[in-house]
């Protein structure tokens, strides 16, 4: 008997090297094979981090599963994977694999037709003439225009090694947080996290969640253990434009806020909490400056500070709940209702996520949200905290517990932006560093200019664009039409990738790079309590090469040691990090090595190594794929933020100016204005945004839009997945009172224009949004017509304009569209060809 | 919801179509018995026959377009028992073998058995109603309504008697048979008769049954909401054409009762065939509307 | 026999799909084909929306329509657990079977010309493992599990909410903890 869901003709299934359809007789002899379990790389900036293994019958991959390798507990939960993981092996053996290298028919060198890019046809071509190509290139450019007119995305060694390469840089995903943090308390821009891990946070009674959601932006563990505060008795309220589905499952309450205004919300909640005297007088005095006139830094003038603000002592304009109300739309009794909680139940978790702060002067809402935050006094103690909880640490900040050591490959810094700088952004006041913030990069191209800290604008002459290594620039970047101009004008353009993406689309050379599953192994991190140890699935898939060979390649033919590009073979640098690993101590006073390593393992594995004595046998952590603290009530590995800063000032002050957190923060004001965009104050203070609220009210482009994290994606990644697709529209959502405005029922096909760019897509009408605020999946690869000019596909950087703000923030959540019912049609993003070239 | 049947609708139309051509040839037969002679009978009702025969096989190799293995067919009886569709199958095979041996008995003697056509009758309309009952048998609410028998067996009688009308029109014409005036009249009204009766039937359940679609369930309220805007055009056709062939009739009726005119089925023949094609016509459309309308029980 | 059946506590689900996934992978389905599928329910007006996610494959029902209406006996109902399959070396692909479903739970398939359905992964729990589904659950909020075992372990459970057909017409295996924004109201 054949059951119904025996499998049934297994698509396409990865076998030696190559791709093929399998016969359901065949499929079904394979199935009956005894068959291995191999942890499977699950790679994605996707902002969680899950076990993932593969199923592999001679050398085929049947099917996919997650964590089981201990019994599941809230304490001790399994890394489970999310639909995006589950649906790897629909991606690592998708058909549209890129199988040779190729170039564009019209390419000759300095580019031939380049108006041509991305819809010129493709010829197969060998690796030699790819690579030959691709050297001759950057050598002719370089002779004749300097390393500086070479623009890379994702950091190269060969580059580097030949004289570098300009970068572009930003905060992305990560908003204004950085210096926002950093300057107001915790002294290092990568350090934005003044939460605590989830045991502490589930001793909160109320947890705040504000542009959090943690559902699709921190997939795996986060929501749940969020759940298991709820089922300790917290109370949640979530703020957001966008009843998202984490607030579905947690919410108690939700207060909508429209994109970009939250400084005022919290402004109005301020001004009823100081007005009822609803905050923590004695606290703000010990622990931080610039609340109020008695309590300024050194030097600030104390009519500047916080509370006169709110209070509009000195300006005239009170920041009332009303006041609040007319800007943010959230109604003033919910504003005031809203303060009284936070300002009386604790201890209270303040989190926010990167969002709110991923818009046009967004550090003002950081300045604020923490200014509020602290205003309640819920820091350092038990289940108290304020602050950023997101990404792969989102619920579940801290130290981690057990880390990875180092590959023990020597850095190679690139000349022209010095590798101590890279993400999130260089130091304004120095001049040791040239390239464009991610904004003003297509720019940079067109015109020449971009700017570059106090020194102001600078020349460049950008000639080249190159995408090996990594990322996804053109279609990840604001200003997307610019992008494509960008493209078309310079030179050469060089990609390697794992399928047509956008960035490959529009080069002239494209190279195939092998995915993580079919190379030897690494390790992947992602929350504090694990360590992941991935092995190889398959051998690569038709001509499919690593990066790094790529680099070594065409570095030979500039005459570069290839020894300086891979100076350690890949397994070496992963026994190189498992020996290194180290894990917390049982009473959690220092750390341990993790893997016991013997001389037989170093034997076996060829490596050079001396042998060690750890917590786990390495080939015992190969087949489990995972090593995690086994966490327990009352264990010795909580995290409380701020907690010996809490008990003692004096001896643990926080890594700021003062010492202190700082309400008034002058340093941050310096740092922000020496970017030379937008500027700041040293107290939060609201002032609107350029194509925010405040600019739809003369109804050219009535609706804001943001642009969450979709879980169909991490960030552009698997949009070309078929599972993933079907199971994830990428439908542009708005309120049914403002369809019924424009004629727009719910299904129909939607023309979204922004000053920038237009899209269309499926409508989906929804009152879980905010009258007057749409959203639409970021992502999602760019299918620009030629014709008409208009994206299909609904990429929002089609539609997000380039506009630099802060610290080289990239306002994504601050964008305003029309929309009009698109009269043509649209099949579903699953039912379009695929990208198929050879 | 379901708009790509055409295997069904053809399966169902001519099913139904053939059942009742049956039937209203067996009628003719009952009323013409003894009045001529048998030889003459037999060649008159046999045209009928062979359409019967026809609609038989072409719409039973269109229920197998349907199937997605076919090859499986042998399955179908396996669950008489519980299914409708076993049951149908069962009876709509039984009809169809009942017809053949009617058929070949009839070639033989020149003469229809007409104790067997009774039976072959009676399966014929066991099998229309399993046919209904495999729809009043599944969750979709438009289906579940008793306004499937009503168009079930609607289209039996209407399409089995304008069928066998027109075949027996021929028949006469082609024998160059002449009848009865008398006789010729009896046939014609009650054929008449019965097409006025069942579109009036139809006309009158027609707004019933949208109505208390809309008072029921989701599903239900999505079938009439597709009825009333996304199909309204063609229900409105469809109705135009049925009354347009049912007003057709009454006026041959009106002809003979006022006009004192004797009907013949050879005078009334423009009538005939016109009442045929508006009504077939109308009847494939409703029977499209019936299978597009249909929305499951759904989730949601 | 020991009647077995799944369990979503609605409360916690965040829609993911993971589930969904899952079932695709393990059942190898092309798109077009789902065999569990997660489903949004929108009610409410803003500021107060009302919505919810209900993750549902077959639901292995007592009475299956399904079986009852199959003329082939191809859909047949196991007699040790309740689990619902369907022998696809008689199935005939009439699809007679996806019309008495009210859940939408029964794809016919093109390729091979017939109707394909969760069975429960019967391969996995002959295992003893569970199936695909429940161990993808990054909220844990599905199980599988005799139903008496189930009903003892949840309490305030239902079968009927608000967007779910009447349970009475197929008495399905499916016990549900409902959200808050779910219960069943009086239907227009």
């Amino acid at each position: 008997m054949q059951w119904s869901a025996a499998a049934a003709g297994v698509a396409l299934s990865g076998y030696q090297s190559e791709l093929r359809n399998i016969s359901s007789a065949e499929a079904t002899q394979i199935s009956n094979k005894e068959g291995k379990w191999i942890t499977a790389a699950c790679w994605h900036n996707c902002g969680g981090r899950c076990l993932n293994k593969a199923y592999v019958v001679d050398g085929i991959v049947l099917r996919q599963k997650t964590d089981d390798t201990h019994p599941d507990s809230p304490d001790f939960p399994q890394q489970r994977a999310c639909a995006r993981g589950r649906a790897q092996r629909e991606q690592v053996f998708g058909k549209d694999r890129l199988r040779y290298p190729m170039k564009r028919k019209n390419w000759a060198p300095a580019g031939g037709k380049k108006e041509l890019r991305g819809r010129d046809e493709w010829v197969r071509i060998s690796w030699d003439e790819a690579l030959d190509i691709v050297a001759g290139e950057i050598k002719s450019i370089k002779e004749k225009y300097g390393n500086t007119s070479i623009l890379n995305f994702g950091g190269s060694r060969m580059m580097n090694a030949y004289g570098g390469a300009m970068s572009s840089w930003g905060t992305v995903s990560w908003g204004a947080w950085p210096a926002t943090s950093a300057f107001m308390q915790t002294g290092s821009i990568w350090n934005l996290a003044i939460t605590s891990d989830r045991s502490e946070i589930k001793k909160s009674k109320l947890i705040v969640l504000w542009g959090s959601n943690p559902a699709w932006s921190s997939a795996g563990n986060p929501t749940y253990n969020y759940l298991q505060a709820k089922k300790a008795g917290a109370k949640f309220i979530f703020v957001d434009s966008f009843y998202n589905p984490s607030a579905m499952a947690l919410a108690d309450d939700w207060i909508p806020v429209r994109p970009g205004t939250d400084t005022a919300l919290l402004l109005g909640m301020a001004y009823y909490m100081i007005k009822n005297d609803l905050y923590d007088q004695d606290f703000l005095d010990k622990y931080t400056v610039g609340f109020d006139a008695d309590n300024m830094p050194e030097g600030a003038d104390s009519k500047d500070n916080f509370k006169d603000y709110v209070l509009g002592t000195y300006d005239g304009e009170p920041k009332t709940p009303e006041w609040a109300s007319e800007i943010c739309g959230t109604d003033p009794r919910i504003i005031r209702y809203f303060a009284q909680e936070i300002a009386t139940t604790k201890p209270m978790s303040f989190i926010s996520a990167f969002a709110p702060s991923r818009t046009y002067r967004g550090e003002q809402f950081c300045q604020a949200f923490v200014t509020v935050g602290w205003m309640t006094g819920n820091v350092g103690i038990p289940g108290g905290a304020v602050g950023v909880s997101a990404h792969n640490r989102a619920s579940n900040e801290g130290p981690g517990l057990v880390t990875p050591g180092g590959a023990g490959v020597p850095a190679i810094s690139n000349p022209i932006f010095p590798a101590h700088y890279g993400f999130p952004g260089p130091d304004p006041f120095k001049d040791d560093w040239q390239g464009p913030v991610w904004d003003e990069t297509w720019d940079a191209v067109l015109t020449g200019e971009y700017t570059a800290g106090i020194r102001g604008r600078q020349k460049c002459n950008i000639k080249m664009i190159s995408h090996m290594g990594m990322g996804a620039a053109l279609n990840q970047l604001p200003s997307f039409n610019k992008g494509v101009e960008a493209h078309r004008t310079v030179d050469f353009v060089v990609s390697a990738d794992h399928f047509l993406t956008t960035n490959a689309k529009y080069a002239d050379v494209v190279l195939p790079a092998t995915t993580p599953w079919e190379r030897f192994g690494g390790l992947l991190t992602g929350n504090r309590e694990m360590l992941i140890f991935y092995s190889q699935i398959t051998e690569p898939l038709y001509e499919a090469k690593d990066d790094i060979w790529m680099e070594k390649e065409v570095g030979k033919r500039l005459g570069i040691d290839p020894d300086l590009i891979d100076p350690i073979p890949l397994k070496q640098q992963v026994f190189n990090q498992l020996a290194g690993a180290t894990v917390i101590k049982e009473d959690g006073s220092g750390y341990e090595p993790l893997v016991t390593i013997t001389s037989q393992d170093i034997q076996e594995w060829e490596v050079q190594g001396e042998p060690q004595k750890g917590r786990i046998g390495l080939s015992e952590f190969k087949e489990q794929g995972i090593y995690q603290i086994p966490r327990r009530e009352g264990d010795k590995f909580t995290h409380r933020a701020l907690k010996s800063f809490r008990e003692d000032p004096e001896a643990n002050p926080v890594d700021t100016e003062s010492g202190k957190l700082e309400i008034y923060c002058r340093k941050l004001s310096e740092y922000i204005n020496a970017f030379n965009w937008t500027k700041v104050d040293p107290i939060a203070k609201y002032v609107p945004a350029v194509e925010g609220y405040e600019d739809t009210k003369d109804g050219k482009y009535p609706l804001q839009l943001i642009t969450i994290h979709y879980n169909r994606r991490a960030h552009s990644c698997l949009d070309n997945n078929l599972w993933l697709r079907e199971g994830f529209e990428q439908e542009f959502a708005m309120n049914p009172d403002d369809a019924a405005k424009y004629g727009v029922k719910n299904g129909d096909i939607v023309k979204i224009a922004s000053q920038h760019g237009i899209v269309i897509r499926p409508v989906y009408l929804t009152e879980r949004l905010m009258p007057g605020v749409t959203t639409l999946g970021q992502g999602a690869w760019a299918e620009k017509d030629e014709e008409t000019g208009i994206d299909k596909a609904g990429c929002t950087n089609t539609l997000n304009g380039n506009k630099p703000t802060g610290q080289g923030v990239q306002p994504w959540n601050t964008c305003i569209v029309k929309v009009e019912k698109y009269e043509g049609a649209l099949l579903p993003d699953y039912k379009w060809a695929q990208r198929l070239v050879f | 919801m379901y708009t790509n049947e055409w295997s069904l609708i053809l399966f169902t139309l001519l099913i139904q179509a053939a059942v009742g051509a049956f039937i209203f040839n067996l009628i003719v037969g009952l009323l013409l018995k003894d009045k001529i002679e048998q030889n003459k009978l037999y060649k008159i009702l046999t045209p009928t026959q062979y359409a019967v025969g026809f609609f038989i096989i072409v719409g039973s190799l269109a229920s197998v377009f349907h199937l997605g293995t076919p090859t499986n067919a042998a399955n179908v009886f396996s669950n008489i028992g519980s299914s409708w569709l076993s049951r149908e199958i069962l009876f709509v095979g039984g009809f169809s073998l009942l017809w053949l041996v009617t058929f070949l008995m009839g070639r033989g003697k020149q003469e229809i058995n007409q104790g067997l056509a009774i039976v072959t009758s009676v399966v014929g309309l066991i099998a229309v109603y399993s046919m209904a009952q495999i729809y009043t048998s599944t969750i979709i609410p438009a289906w579940q309504h008793f306004n499937t028998f009503v168009v079930f067996y609607g289209t039996t009688f209407l399409l089995g008697t304008l069928v066998s009308m027109s075949t027996i029109n021929y028949a006469i014409k082609k024998e160059a048979q002449s009848m009865e005036g008398s006789l010729s009249e009896n046939i014609v009204t009650s054929f008449a008769y019965i097409v006025i009766v069942t579109v009036a039937v139809q006309v009158l359940v027609a707004p019933i049954y949208i109505l208390s679609l809309s008072n029921g369930n989701t599903a239900a309220v999505l079938s009439a909401e597709l009825l009333y805007n996304e199909y309204v055009f063609l229900l409105g056709l469809r109705w135009l054409l049925m009354l347009f062939g049912g007003v057709l009739l009454t006026f041959l009726i009106w002809k003979q009762f006022y006009a004192s005119k004797q009907l013949t089925i050879t005078s009334s023949q423009g009538s005939i065939y016109l009442a045929f094609i508006v009504i077939l016509v109308g009847e494939i459309i409703g029977r499209y509307l019936f299978y597009a309308s249909g929305v499951p029980l759904m989730i949601g | 026999m020991s009647e077995k059946g799944f369990f979503f506590d609605m409360t916690a689900c965040i829609g993911c799909k993971s589930c969904q996934i899952a079932c695709k992978d393990k059942n190898d389905l092309d798109v077009g084909s789902l065999f569990r599928k997660v489903w949004l329910f929108e009610r409410g007006k803003f500021p107060n929306p009302r919505s919810y996610f209900i993750s549902m494959a077959c639901n292995h029902c007592k009475e299956p329509k399904c079986v009852d209406n199959c003329p082939t006996g191809a859909s047949y109902r196991r007699e040790e657990d309740g689990v619902v399959l369907i022998d696809l070396n008689k199935c005939i692909g009439c699809k007679y079977c996806t019309w008495s479903c009210p859940y939408e739970a029964r794809h016919y398939n093109k390729d091979n010309g017939k109707v394909e359905k969760c069975n429960a992964c019967l391969d996995l729990l002959q295992q003893g493992e569970k199936p695909a589904c429940i161990d993808a659950c990054i909220m844990r909020v599905l199980e599988y599990e005799s139903v008496e075992e189930l009903n003892k372990k949840h309490k305030e459970t239902t079968k009927d909410i608000d967007g779910l057909p009447d349970s009475n017409i197929t008495k399905p295996n499916i016990i549900l903890k409902p959200h808050k924004h779910a219960y069943k109201r009086e239907v227009r």
